[in-house]
């Protein structure tokens, strides 16, 4: 009913619906059938979007991906600096600047600080580009090759839409990565100060290496391998966050997708969407464990 | 006595804890001659590596200061150095092993990188240099197949080899003096013979001062030319090992020395401690008086008044006690 509207929801067309969409059969035969259409890969249909579902989150996963990768760049570019220089000055003023700064991301909802941003850069300030999309309204889009708008401007040799696209990213960037901030801060810095305990580190100071140079090279690696795990798992707490920014923003991503799902009642789509997310999760964990082997030595894969 | 490389006059370190101030180090006086072997004993919690890290200012700090007191070392107070200054000595001219030769390698770097780092940071060498230099030292400290070693991560070699990595690394640039904390106690028996041994020959043939400090003084016996007591952050005895051993002044050596069954065996921590019947008195309020009064069994009226200081007996024979006062 929802689907065809009051006005075609004639007893006639809504049992050729039930047939069409496959909710004649009784549960257990719709899931057999579901789950055997999804070893396949074929999430199901999505009628409010009009498509197969893995076809519409494919187009939109670009979007998604670019956004939330975009964010996390920025997040681990300012939370490492951030939580070295909190683990070096643990308790003194930029340890507690920093503190402040960072919690303050944390205790504020994504969606309430994307607006505040878009009120003050766009509305107020006019530095920031309206909130709608991933270019300015009068760029053309590049051809689609990546479906990474930064990569395929430059493919296309396309500056000015370029710099549209990164002008775009920035605020939905900036809100989702800072929300995140603050979760990596404090790991980075409570690893830090345990690893400056280590034996290991009084060995170096004893060799004649100094303070800065012990924290850099020899206790952040050290100090590292549980924040990547944490980092790991924020990249999908960023995916997750990436659903409301999409919406602020007015983002065509995979989140947007799911709000939309579950505005029209889509039940394929917003499944697929959750199966979607559950294999990126599982990837960036692999991904995880991958890099422990790079930073920690005496870890082995086999 | 030979020339002196490092003298300490009244080295006072302090922690600050929550029941007040830790005199971990209380006064400590001591001197070790150029080429020779000072070996520091004393039980657990005496302060012995509280001065070896004050020696090489490495206190942590907070909680820790050192709050008076002159570190001699090669003719000056590092006491009034500036860190820049004190860093460019460590490792350098004055160095140091550590106990745990498990942990005290950082787990991600290559041995090799570890080295090369260190014989740069001092010597105005390239990588490929250092890491020759590196080789060297690693085959002067007895260590098989050094080249792979060179390529290898600490978890990939043993204790005992660590500990010859560690003692390489802090030889590698010619140090005047090495302060070793236990080298070898975290080490099996048999290696434990092998590291001294070592040390040993490395010290007569680059001519280094040695700081030994240990639990065991059949192995002051062995390594060191002189020794020093050490009780509740105070020197309370320090003589040549041969007069040490035939004529023990100080009513602590002496119980020291009786609960060792034979000399040449190595003796637990405990087994040493539980021998001295007493408890060791509390570094927050030091009693007026010796700190020694409550253990000794020579105790008189004098030793409750008033503190024994460290008294010269001649040719060296220091001890800190009104019965040779
Ligand atoms: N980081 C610290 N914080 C507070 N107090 C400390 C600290 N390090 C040492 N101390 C104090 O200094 C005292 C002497 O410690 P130290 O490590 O020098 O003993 P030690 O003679 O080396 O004993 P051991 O034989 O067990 O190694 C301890 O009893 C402790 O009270
Ligand atoms: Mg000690």
């Amino acid at each position: 009913m929802m689907i065809l509207g009051p006005a075609h929801a004639s007893p006639e067309n809504i049992a050729t619906m039930r047939e069409l969409m496959g909710l004649d059969h009784s549960i257990p035969v719709q899931f057999i059938h579901y789950m055997g259409q999804l070893l396949k890969g074929d999430l199901g249909y999505s009628y409010h979007a009009g498509s197969p579902v893995s076809q519409e989150l494919l187009r939109r996963f670009p979007a998604t991906f670019e956004l939330t990768t975009f964010a996390f760049v920025l997040m681990v570019l300012c939370s490492l600096p951030l939580g070295v220089v909190s683990g070096y000055y643990r308790n003194k003023t930029p340890d507690n600047v920093i503190s402040v700064f960072t919690v303050m991301g944390l205790s504020m909802p994504t969606f309430w600080f994307g607006l505040l941003l878009i009120y003050i850069f766009f509305y107020k300030l006019g530095l920031a580009p309206p909130p709608m999309g991933r270019l300015s309204p009068d760029v053309a889009f590049p051809p689609r090759v990546t479906g990474l708008l930064l990569v395929d401007t430059l493919l296309n040799g396309d500056l000015k839409a370029f710099l549209s696209a990164f002008h775009q990213l920035i605020l939905p960037g900036v809100t989702l990565a800072f929300f995140n901030l603050a979760i990596i801060v404090r790991t980075l810095k409570a690893d830090l100060i345990e690893t400056l305990e280590e034996d290991y580190i009084r060995t170096a100071r004893a060799m004649g290496i100094g303070v800065k140079k012990v924290l850099l090279r020899h206790a952040f690696r050290n100090a590292l391998l549980p924040t990547v795990t944490m980092i790991g798992a924020i990249y999908g707490s960023l995916l997750g966050g990436a659903v409301l920014t999409e919406v602020v923003f007015s983002w065509p991503g995979v989140g947007m997708y799911a709000v939309q799902s579950i505005r029209y009642l889509d039940y394929a789509g917003l499944q697929g969407f959750i199966i979607f997310y559950v294999i990126i999760f599982a990837l960036i964990t692999l991904l995880v464990d991958i890099s422990y082997r790079w930073i920690d030595p005496r870890v082995q894969l086999d | 006595m030979k020339e002196v490389l490092l003298e300490i006059r009244n080295l006072q370190t302090h922690f600050k804890t929550d029941e007040g101030e830790a005199r971990a180090v209380n006064g400590v006086d001591l001197k070790v001659p150029k080429g020779e072997t000072l070996g520091l004993v004393g039980e657990s919690g005496c302060g012995k590596s509280v001065t070896a890290l004050s020696i090489m200012r490495l206190v942590p700090e907070p909680p820790g200061r050192i709050i008076g007191g002159e570190i001699i070392f090669d003719g000056q107070d590092i006491l009034k150095l500036r860190e820049a200054e004190m860093r460019r000595m460590r490792g350098n001219t004055l160095s140091m092993i550590f106990q745990e030769p498990m942990t005290a390698m950082n787990p991600v770097y290559r041995i090799g990188s570890q080295m090369a780092e260190v014989i740069q940071l001092h010597q105005k060498v390239s990588k490929k240099e250092a890491m020759d230099r590196a080789l060297d030292m690693l085959h002067k400290v007895g260590i098989p197949d050094p080249k792979q070693r060179l390529r290898e991560y600490p978890h990939q070699i043993s204790g005992g080899m660590r500990q010859r990595v560690l003692i390489a690394m802090a030889l590698s640039s010619h140090p005047k003096m090495v302060i070793a904390d236990e080298p070898t106690t975290a080490l099996d028996v048999t290696i434990q013979a092998q590291i001294l041994d070592l040390m040993n020959q490395l010290k007569e043939e680059m001519g280094t001062s040695n700081l030994l400090i240990t639990h065991d003084l059949g192995v002051i016996f062995e390594m060191a030319q002189w020794v020093a007591v050490m009780y509740a952050g105070k020197i309370v005895e320090y003589a040549a090992v041969s007069d040490l051993f035939s004529q023990p002044l100080h009513p602590y050596t002496t119980g020291l020395m009786n609960s060792i069954p034979q000399i040449d065996q190595p003796v637990p921590k405990d087994k040493m401690l539980r021998s001295i019947p007493g408890m060791v008195p509390s570094l927050f309020d030091l009693l007026e008086g010796c700190t020694f009064q409550d253990r000794c069994n020579h105790v008189f009226d004098r030793c409750r008044r008033e503190e024994p200081g460290l008294a010269d007996l001649g040719s060296g024979h220091m001890v800190r006690c009104w019965l040779h006062g």
